[in-house]
């Protein structure tokens, strides 16, 4: 290596310019070994280490945000999924279900178990609550208008129609819930067999059927009323 | 401290010693290279450069000139990188009294940059780019023409055009700051 002053000359010398007219840029340049420390700096641990010849272990690959959400999501999804399905078969601590239970009520339209209530299956959730005033159209105008007031202008007596099945099946009746306090349910009218219609939202009610009297024991109220 | 062949031989058959004496006759001249180029962090990218350049001294051809061939050519592509890492994102620093212009300067700091590489400093901030590095190269890596061409990829010929010219340029402005 040559001195700094001669590197510098050579490079003037190089570029074919005069050293005379280029003393002022010289000392410029000189200037610039400043920027040089005399010590080296001191080496990161890394360095350092292959410097020793020390074995540098690779770093592991970064993993990316999105792998991790992912794993993160997954997680998430299988514990609500478990803990969903534990709270609805009523398998859940008492505090944890009484917790799932209100919350459930309040937030969301689905009802999970009370803690203690029975949970020899799976939950069912109740079946909507039917349309009586679509029911009480189809049975009136089925009727033939028997149940309108107008007794005496029948000519037929009204065929008694035998009860739907599903519709008379009291085991398919939803559950009334337990009353509790500050919450009132409402209260759907119960079809009853054989029992007397009101008359006034008589098209609600089906009537009785009555196989064995047919068409005689309506005509005895009829006239009954008719007479009175 | 000099390098010589014989420890880049040995340097390159994997003697820790040799390795040691090359990081710490060629460490500073480094960071003055990236210092002269105005490097954000300069000594962490002098440590980047020789994590790249040990692992592969056990291929290293041409002895000392090859091995400061190598070191440059790294530490420049390294600066070059920053450089455009940094105009793709703002940088933030940490605030440090002594950059603060809002502050009269010491008289340590203006002594320094009035004798020191201050004013130099800033000529070298108005040549080009090229020149900048043709200068740099060649007085803070010690490399010669054909050296400073193979760094920049360039020919002989096209390394001696911009180092005239950046001497010219110099000398304007020495001649009108003064000296």
């Amino acid at each position: 290596m040559q001195g700094e002053g001669d590197l510098i000359k050579e490079m003037i010398r190089e570029s074919e310019l005069d050293p005379a007219e280029y003393a002022g840029v010289a000392e410029a340049l000189a200037s610039m070994r400043a920027l040089v420390p005399e010590q080296a700096p001191v080496p990161s641990a890394e360095l350092a280490a292959l410097i020793s010849g020390g074995v540098v272990a690779p770093l592991a690959p970064p993993q990316g945000r999105r792998h991790r959400a992912v794993v993160v999501s997954g997680v998430t999804a299988a514990l609500l999924l478990g803990g969903g399905v534990a709270a609805a078969n009523n398998k859940l601590p008492d505090a944890l279900q009484r917790f799932v239970h209100d919350v459930s009520e309040k937030v969301t339209p689905w009802e999970f178990p009370e803690p203690g209530a029975k949970s020899d299956g799976p939950h069912q959730l109740p079946e909507p609550a039917r349309n009586d005033v679509d029911q009480g159209k189809h049975v009136g105008v089925g009727d033939g208008g028997g149940k309108t007031g107008n007794l005496g202008q029948n000519t037929e007596p009204p065929k008694p129609t035998p009860p739907t099945p599903d519709k008379a099946k009291p085991t398919d009746l939803p559950t009334p819930p337990v009353e509790t306090p500050g919450r009132v349910e409402p209260v759907k009218p119960t079809p009853t067999p054989g029992g007397k219609p009101d008359g006034v939202g008589g098209g609600q009610d089906k009537p009785a059927p009555d196989k064995g009297s047919s068409g005689k024991s309506t005509d005895a109220k009829g006239s009954t009323k008719s007479k009175g | 401290m000099e390098l010589t062949e014989s420890t880049v031989a040995d340097a390159k058959s994997g003697s820790t010693d040799a390795v040691s004496l090359v990081y710490r006759v060629l460490a500073p001249k480094v960071l003055g290279y990236l210092r002269s180029r105005g490097a954000e962090d300069p000594e962490g990218l002098t440590n980047e450069v020789f994590l790249a350049v040990i692992p592969r001294l056990t291929a290293l051809e041409g002895g000392v000139a090859g091995l400061r061939t190598l070191v440059f050519s790294v530490a420049h592509a390294r600066y070059v990188d920053e450089t455009r890492r940094r105009t793709r994102r703002p940088v933030q620093t940490a605030y440090e009294q002594e950059y603060d212009e809002r502050t009269t300067p010491s008289a340590e700091a203006t002594a320094i940059e009035q004798t020191g590489s201050g004013r130099m400093m800033h000529w070298l901030g108005q040549l080009g780019e090229e020149q900048r590095s043709v200068i740099g190269l060649r007085i803070l890596g010690d490399l010669s023409l054909e050296q400073t061409a193979q760094v920049l990829g360039k020919s002989t010929g096209a390394i001696k055009q911009l180092q005239r010219r950046g001497l010219e340029n110099l000398r304007q402005l020495v001649e009108r700051d003064g000296r």
